[in-house]
């Protein structure tokens, strides 16, 4: 006979019909006889209706976003800012002390939302520092035409660069123009949280993986990703506490995934967790 | 530093922390291509930042996949009218507006099970996704049939809490 907790355990592998036959009947028996186990079976077997709503990839892209996008977005910022500045410039300086009591307004409702978030610390010196005629450019966007998203074109009306100004749409700016992989020897560049890494690609060399942030000691390998989605995954390395603090360690990496066929790197330490991912494009 | 720059930029990094990655997901489904999946992840999230009054005390995720939706059968149709390019890339599914939900709640499913500790992953993936039996789990994962059993377990309720704190209630 088995126990509750015996079949408690058993609970999650019974919903998934994980467990063979045998073992399957004696939980039914049991559950045949018991509330308790029963209820908690209840409890759980809604929850493959929800596992079959995605796949196996879904969850993989889930967890992986491009880093990139973020780095776009940070840089992208800094030449809105820049922009503002000029805008500025260009309107009477009346504008910017008309909309002075505003301003705090929508910084306010940037902070709030946002307060509790680790990432404030981790803000690189290349942050923006927009100064008040900024800020008073900003405000001078129209506030209500983005409230709902089909209408959130109409807020792009007043940007001189904005790409989605017409209805009938343009296609959209191609940011990464200046990113595109091709010409022999280039770096390509990831950042994550704590950790920077370039990887050069030069034909018919080996890959040069040069880290920054990685504590001393720890052991990483390097996986070349395909575009079509084949991992290549390199020997293991070690992080030598004089060269990182150095920062000039490079890391040779033989690869026999062709250069125009990589997609991205990623930099994984021992058990496999992402350190950083760098995007070949 | 002044504190708006810190306070914009922590605003960027956290709609990207919390959403980028469903919303990559959505987009590459949409569209198949993983670069222009980026510059409309990126569009999205650049249009959340300009206009925060556009989501606070919304859905956000809602608000973000709508805007992704509508930029991608824009290019869609921006394509479809230069005929030069026609036939280049054929979009495999535009979305109706009712899909949106599902599509919401779906990619919230992912997050779930993408938010889950590795191992707890790991054993569903084999048990569920890849259909292997306790035994053959436990082979393929070098660990006791005891051992796969409870995180199977304890995966799926941790899976419950996570879903629930997405406000999907099984
Ligand atoms: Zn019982």
């Amino acid at each position: 006979m088995m126990t509750c907790e015996e079949v408690r355990l058993s609970l999650g592998a019974y919903t998934l019909g994980a467990l063979d036959a045998e073992e399957a009947q004696e939980v039914e028996i049991h559950l045949a006889s018991c509330e308790g186990c029963t209820d908690e079976l209840m409890e759980l077997e809604g929850l493959p209706v929800f596992l079959s709503k995605v796949s196996e990839k879904d969850v993989e892209l889930v967890a992986s976003p491009p880093r990139e996008v973020l780095d776009r977005l940070l840089n992208d910022r800094v030449k809105r800012h820049r922009r503002g500045r000029l805008l500025l410039v260009a309107a009477a300086s009346v504008a910017a002390l008309a909309v002075g009591g505003t301003v705090l307004t929508t910084l306010q409702d940037r902070t709030q939302p946002t307060s509790a978030a680790p990432a404030a610390q981790d803000a690189p010196a290349s942050a923006v520092r927009p100064s008040e005629g900024e800020l008073a450019a900003k405000e001078s966007e129209p506030q209500d035409s983005a409230a709902r998203p089909d209408r959130s074109r109409a807020a792009e009306k007043d940007e001189p660069n904005a790409t989605m100004a017409s209805p009938s749409a343009s296609p959209l700016p191609s940011v990464s123009a200046e990113l595109k992989m091709g010409e022999p020897g280039r770096a390509f560049t990831g950042e994550s949280k704590d950790v920077k890494a370039t990887v050069t690609v030069s034909p018919g060399m080996p890959l040069q993986v040069q880290l920054e942030g990685v504590p001393p000691g720890t052991e990483c390998r390097l996986v070349v990703v395909s575009k079509a989605g084949a991992k290549e995954v390199s020997a293991p390395w070690t992080v030598r506490a004089a060269s990182y603090e150095a920062g000039a360690e490079v890391f040779k990496v033989q690869s026999r995934t062709p250069q125009e066929s990589i997609r991205s790197f990623e930099v994984r330490d021992a058990d496999g967790g992402l350190l950083v991912r760098i995007t070949a494009k | 530093m002044s504190p708006a720059g810190t306070a914009d930029e922590e605003l960027v990094r956290t709609l990207f922390d919390e959403h980028a990655g469903p919303l990559y997901g959505y987009v590459l489904r949409l569209t198949g291509d993983p670069g222009r999946a980026e510059d409309i992840v990126q569009e999205t999230l650049l249009r959340a930042w300009r206009h925060p009054e556009a989501i606070s005390g919304r859905p956000i995720r809602a608000w973000l996949f709508t805007v992704a939706r509508n930029l991608v059968v824009d290019q869609h149709r921006a394509r479809k009218a230069r005929p030069q390019e026609a036939g280049d890339e054929a979009l495999a599914v535009i979305p109706a507006d009712d899909e949106l939900e599902k599509a919401v709640e779906s990619w919230a499913v992912a997050e779930a099970l993408a938010a889950l500790r590795p191992e707890h992953r790991e054993v569903l993936l084999e048990v569920y996704y890849r259909g292997r039996s306790v035994k053959e789990a436990s082979a393929t994962l070098g660990i006791p049939a005891g051992t796969v059993k409870s995180r199977t377990y304890y995966a799926l309720r941790a899976l419950r809490l996570a879903l629930e704190e997405r406000g999907l209630a099984p």
